[in-house]
């Protein structure tokens, strides 16, 4: 059985950890939602080059990843696998390449516009942000948490990985929460729609 | 305990080379470079894959994913009879996205769940995934409907990769600068660059306790991510190795015992460099026979893994490889691995290799039947 080990949310106020309940808010926009983060002692590092020029959910995914990772203590990005799942998606990145696209034609196509339009990229610049090396993708499932997870054990049966993150990302929040493998008993398997439900649940149940 | 093996019982394809998989053969043996200017939009004198008389078809309502998803279903005549617990794994990387070319500005449409839903009805299943990895998606679904199968929880999956030529995506690699002006070369010291293609591929796997005898089999797979830049595979080639060395763990063999590569060789300077460079860390004290199927119908996406996977082993079947489509004289490093020559394959296990935008690296391990 694997088990929730760590989280964070955040959305356009606030944003949160699951396990070591640390809070920022006050912020007005994401980036500078960044540079709070940048000064707090408590939060990892990660490779943030290219954090500029990022979309929305490029931006909400790295730094809801980064307050995640944040609380682990010991963890190998060799050894841990990201799931981008459900979300928006990319709908509305398609729909800005493709006005853009419209209006300026082929020889002046953006192609940071374009690479926005795959639903992987805010699940590629995250593994960019935090060095991982394991298995990356994005998975559209029917809204249950079963489905997703049945694929997390899916991932950790093959041995060599240890973390999986599981990362949610909608226009104005997002979502990423840590799981371990290992022998744990979770009591009652819960399910929810949404990843950010199920950090609220587990933030109300104490210790996950 | 003997590990469980994971069979593909049925494929069916089609292709820019052939509506189904024979006549593709047919084709890449011939060394046809399957490309051409599309009608369906102004490509700007580029050449694509585009799939027979789909191109006639202008723009419409109905998509043209929906349109080839189509036309894999004769090929399919288990359709409608499989048990209702069967998981369809659909990869595909920007999905019905002519349905937002269609609509033209101001519109917002999911593409991929779109495809989704239309793959649900078109196949006759209720448990459905998107799976996007890129490039990689096609062998990420194969991967996951396998370890689903080996856990038990069903006996079938069905895997479906899928993507279009449309001015979305086109336009999307022209800014990126990594389209070929001309044909596609891939793995030619040559090459320019990438042509885009469109196809879909279907592949149903099996438990290895069920009943149907099998076409192959699914023996072992790695995934790894670069995690070095979002469009540029790591020149290194180190992480694809780590992947190759999972699949070949998984799959109990060494890298003596692969009689073929089928490549992911899109033809761009750097995605073929970085291959090559992995191939001979892996390969290095004898070249194995190396084959891209981008040369034959151009670059597929998402459908792309499916493709060589189903392909892999109609090879083995016949003992053979292709001529490398679009070759003229090999790169660095390739001169003893691809050929303008048909390659004897002395085995029944191939390597296959995805590599995706974002890093993604992907290697499967099948098993043919010859």
């Amino acid at each position: 059985m694997n088990q929730v080990v760590a989280g964070a949310l955040v959305d356009h106020a606030k944003a949160e950890t699951l396990v070591t309940r640390k809070t920022l808010d006050g912020f007005s926009s994401i980036s500078e939602l960044r540079s709070m983060m940048e000064v707090m002692p408590w939060v990892l590092k990660g490779d943030l080059e290219d954090f500029r020029r990022g979309s929305a959910s490029v931006k909400l995914g790295q730094l809801c990843a980064l307050l995640a990772a944040s609380e682990l203590m010991e963890w190998s990005p060799d050894e841990t696998a990201l799931i981008g799942w459900n979300g928006s998606g990319c709908s509305e990145n398609n729909t800005a390449y493709w006005e853009d696209y419209a209006i300026n034609g082929r020889e002046l196509g953006r192609s940071g516009l374009f690479v926005a339009t795959l639903p992987t990229t805010p699940a590629c610049e995250v593994a960019i942000t935090l060095g991982i090396h394991g298995p990356v993708f994005y998975l559209q499932t029917p809204a249950l948490t079963e489905a997703l997870f049945e694929e997390v054990d899916s991932v950790f049966l093959r041995g060599n990985i240890r973390h999986v993150i599981v990362l949610e990302i909608n226009s104005d929040s997002a979502c990423a929460l840590f799981l371990e493998r290992g022998d744990f008993e979770i009591k009652t398997r819960i399910q929810t729609e949404t990843l950010s439900q199920l950090f609220f649940l587990l933030k109300e149940r104490g210790k996950p | 305990m003997t590990e469980k093996k994971v069979k593909i019982i049925a494929s069916a394809t089609v292709t820019p080379c052939g509506d189904d998989t024979d006549s593709a053969l047919d084709n890449f043996f011939r060394g046809e470079q399957c490309l051409t200017i599309p009608k369906h939009f102004d490509s700007k004198g580029l050449q694509l894959g585009v799939c027979g008389e789909l191109d006639e078809a202008p723009r419409s309502e109905v998509s043209r994913a929906e349109k080839l998803l189509m036309k894999l279903l004769p090929q399919m005549p288990y359709i409608g009879s499989l048990p209702s617990d069967t998981t369809l794994y659909l990869a595909t990387t920007v999905g019905s996205i002519d349905l937002l070319e269609y609509a033209r500005t101001g519109a917002t449409l999911d593409c991929t769940k779109s495809l989704l839903e239309t793959a649900a009805n078109i196949f006759k299943l209720k448990n459905v995934r998107l799976v996007s990895a890129a490039c990689a998606s096609g062998q990420k679904a194969a991967v996951m409907a396998a370890e689903m199968l080996k856990k038990g929880k069903s006996k079938y999956a069905l895997i479906i990769g899928c993507d279009i030529s449309s001015e979305f995506v086109t336009s999307g690699f022209f800014s990126l600068g990594a389209l070929s002006k001309g044909l596609t070369r891939p793995y030619d010291i040559a090459r320019d660059g990438l042509s885009l293609g469109e196809a879909a591929g279907a592949m149903l796997l099996a438990a290895e306790d069920t009943p149907e005898s099998p076409e192959g089999y699914l023996l072992g797979w790695g995934e790894t991510c670069d995690a070095t830049h979002i469009t540029a595979p790591d020149n290194s080639g180190n992480e694809l190795v780590n992947a190759i060395h999972h699949a070949l763990k998984m799959s109990k063999l060494t890298a003596n015992e692969i009689c073929g590569v089928m490549g992911h060789g899109t033809g761009t300077i750097y995605n073929d460099q970085a291959e090559i460079i992995a191939l001979n860390i892996i390969f290095n004290d004898k070249p194995c026979p190396l084959y891209s199927l981008k040369g034959n119908i151009g670059h597929t996406l998402g459908a792309t893994g499916v493709l060589q996977n189903i392909f892999a082993l109609k090879f083995v079947k016949r003992q053979m490889f292709p001529p490398q489509a679009g070759l003229i004289a090999p790169m660095a490093g390739a001169e003893n691995m691809v050929s303008t020559a048909s390659a004897e394959l002395n085995g029944v296990n191939i390597l296959s290799l995805n590599i995706g935008f974002g890093g993604l690296n992907s290697a499967v391990v099948l098993e043919g039947v010859s």
